[in-house]
Parts: C-alpha cells; structure tokens; sequence
C-alpha cells in the first residue's frame, strides 16, 4: 500500500464487511473462454515484448537529432559570417582559389620543364592565357602580394589608431562631455559619418551610436551578413571612415564585417 | 513474480504467465464489475471484454505502467462505454450527493448480529450508491490502488477522490444504522 493510501478516508469495519462479500467469480466457462483465448494468441502470433520502434528511446534520440542538426545549423552559418582575414583577403584575391588563368600558368612551368609531358596533355581552350610568359606570372603574384601587404598595413594602422582613441577616451570618462556642444535631439539629421564623429568628439557617445545604428539600417540594412556589397551606395571613402567609427565606438565585430563587405566590392 | 513481470512474460508468448494473472485478479475486477452494472448477465460479457482487450492490447503494454493501473483503466473505459450504449450515462456523476440511501433490506433485529446478513445489507447499500461513490468505494476495496492511481485511472482529481469516498463510506455508515 502506498502512502497516498494514508490519505484515503477509511472506514476498517466496513471494509471487513465487505471482505465477507468478496466470493463472488466469474462463471468457470467465462474463465475457459479467456484462457483458452490467450493461449491461441500466444500460439498464432508471438509478439516481442518491446518493438524497438515502441521502446522509450524515440523521444531522446528525437531532441538529440534536433539539438545536433541545429548545433550544425548555428556553427556554419557562425563561420559564413565570421570576421576573419581568410575571408577578407585570400579568398578573394584569387591566390588560394584555383582560377583558370593560375592553372594555366601552372601549364606553362610544365612545359618549361618537361616538354614531352606537354604533347600528352589536352590542349587548351584559351591560347592566349596558356601563352603567359612567365615573367607575367610572376609581375601578377607580385603586384597581388603587395596590394595585399597594403591593406594589411592599412587595416593594422586603422585598428591600432582606434584603439588609441578607446584607450584616451576610456582614460578620461568625464572630461568630454563637459566639452559636448548643443546637440539637440529634436533635429533629426541625416545619419553620416560627420555625425557621428561629432556626437563622438563631443563625448556623447550614445548618440554616436544611435547615429551609428541609423547609418547601418540606412547603407547595409539590418542583416549585414547577408548584404551585397555592390549594392551598397556608399562611396568607399565613406565606407572606410565609418568602419574607422565603428572602431573607436568599440564595435568591432560590426567593423570587421564591413571591411570583409568592402575587400569584396 | 509481479504483475508487470507476469505480463511481460506473457507479451513473449508465456500463456502460462496470463493465467497466473488471470487468477490473481479474476475475482476483484469481476465483482467490481458486477457490483457496478448491478448485472450478473451483463458483468460476465464486460468482464470478458476487459480481459480479451489485455489480451490483444498486450504489446501496447510496457513495465513502467502498473499493471493493475492498466487493468482497472480498462475496466473503468469498458463500463463508461457499456453506460453510454445504454443511454445510461452516470448522471450521478454529476448529481453525486444523496442525502440517504433507501433501506431496502430491512433489518432482521434477530439477525442484527448475524454477519452474512450485515454483509447483503452492505452490498444493498453499495447498490444505492451513485456510480461515482461506488466506483471509488470499489476501487478502493477491490484493486488496492492509490487515491492517486484510482484518480489517475478514473480520469479524476484527488481530492474528487477522496471526497466521493468520504460520502459514500457516509452513506453507507448510515444505511447500515442499526446493523453496526
């Protein structure tokens, strides 16, 4: 008896009264017919006791293909929007991906070193390409090398010179905005860099914000991940000076993601 | 050897393991059967139903429900069908309270100590009692269940429970005045 049974109202004479009634069964051939029932059931058609596709493993195994699949799901989309140089520069700038011209030009060091390998393989579609001297090869990897030298020095003095101002104005939380000018709310400019720097010079950097914000929705849209860079009607200048913004305003993750935006256009 | 381990022998084909089930409930559900239709005739044929269903429902059947929550449930679900069928729905399940039961078998003052006859006076009053009162008053008698499983089997609340018992043991108290 379980302890619920405790709670149940009880009457003990009653009850063996009652006990003094419990003789009554059920009629022999009712008991035979429900026998021989079971037996012809377990003759004719012996079912397992657990069907695997019963048990109670569905209901996990369920919640763990959907924890996995979304798992998955977050991690790819996670890495198609991760601010990483790779996809900033390499990816981009044709020196990992095996373009048509770069296979070519590996054609062509074969047959300077190995002219009888040459006759066997397929001749080319383009003849001009496979006609690259070497010295054109070389001028491309070259030129390409130091653009990409360019814009990694860029980026690293951009990043350093934003992290400059953080440092100053982290240093020195109550000096700017003693300093700020009348900036009044009620006007609503349109959203530009200008502004922000102001809002941001002016030490009100909710403001900058809130005017950072407007400028995004405005250019890039909300889903900045998913914008098309030519799309995009900013001119580059702008485009640069923003993300320099976005730097000093502390918000990096945004920052690297136009500047990823900006190498693809 | 349980119940549930009883049943899962007999979901592996142990005909064996279905009558030692059988005989060991047979007599509890007939009479809580019986006692509930108030027909002999009747309860037989929904005696039979219940167990044919365990019979054929045996693999749907799995350890972690007791056994004796399942065959009640079943029990229950077959009467409340049988009732329906008769367009004789339990009104008094809704309509629960009677104040006194009718004494229909009046006392013999020179048997008043007689047991037998204390126990068909008992089973006169059980009679008397609005379904739900008898059901619960049965369950709890017959099945040795838990308020909450006969709460759960019946589709009820505990506290329902446990208040429809409390009259009925009431009611039956007083229809038996004079017998105690």
């Amino acid at each position: 008896m379980s302890t619920e049974n405790d709670n149940l109202p009880n009457d003990e004479q009653l009850s063996s009264i009652y006990k003094e009634t419990a003789q009554d069964m059920p009629a022999a051939h009712v008991d035979e017919a429900i026998l021989a029932a079971a037996r012809r059931e377990t003759a004719s058609r012996p079912r397992p006791a657990f069907s695997p596709f019963s048990g109670s493993w569905q209901m996990p195994a369920a919640v763990a293909a959907v924890v996995v699949i979304s798992f998955s799901l977050v991690t790819l989309m996670e890495n198609d929007i991760a601010p990483t140089d790779d996809l900033g520069s390499s990816a981009f700038d044709g020196t990992e991906l095996r373009q048509p011209s770069t296979m070519m030009a590996d054609k062509g060091i074969i047959r300077e070193e190995n002219p009888e390998l040459v006759k066997a393989l397929p001749k080319p579609a383009m003849k001009s390409q496979d006609e690259m001297s070497t010295s054109t090869r070389h001028a491309l990897s070259t030129e390409q090398a130091r653009r990409r030298a360019e814009r990694d020095e860029s980026k690293t003095k951009e990043k350093q010179k934003a992290a400059k101002i953080v440092a100053e104005r982290r240093a020195t939380p109550q000096a700017a905005p003693a300093q700020a000018p009348a900036l009044t709310s009620s006007a609503v400019p349109l959203p530009s860099v200008a502004l922000i720097r102001q809002h941001r010079l002016a030490g009100n950097l909710k403001q900058a914000n809130q005017v950072a914000d407007a400028f995004m929705d405005l250019y890039f849209g909300e889903k900045l991940t998913m914008a098309d860079p030519a799309k995009v009607r900013l001119p580059a200048e702008q485009w640069v000076a923003f993300i320099f913004e976005l730097r000093v305003l502390d918000r990096n993750r945004q920052a690297d993601r136009l500047q990823i935006l900006l190498d693809r256009r | 050897m349980n119940d549930e381990t009883l049943m899962l022998a007999y979901c592996k084909g142990d005909a064996g393991a279905f009558e030692s089930l059988y005989s060991r409930h047979k007599g509890a559900v007939y009479r809580y059967l019986k006692r509930q239709c108030g027909n002999e005739a009747t309860a037989e044929e929904l005696f039979q139903d219940v167990w044919m269903k365990i019979v054929h429902a045996r693999e749907r059947y799995q350890a972690s429900a007791k056994f004796t929550t399942w065959l009640y449930r079943i029990a229950h679900n077959r009467l409340i069908d049988h009732y329906r069928k008769h367009s004789r729905l339990p009104v008094s399940y809704e309509d629960e309270y009677i104040d006194e039961l009718e004494d229909h078998c009046p006392t013999d003052p020179a048997a008043e100590v007689n047991r037998s006859r204390q126990a068909d006076k008992l089973l006169d009053c059980i009679g008397q009692l609005p379904e739900a009162q008898r059901e619960s008053f049965l369950l709890k008698e017959e099945s040795g269940l838990s308020l909450l499983e006969i709460a759960e089997l019946t589709g009820t609340g505990r506290e329902t429970i446990k208040s429809r018992l409390r009259y009925a043991l009431t009611a039956l108290r007083r229809c038996l005045q004079g017998l105690l």
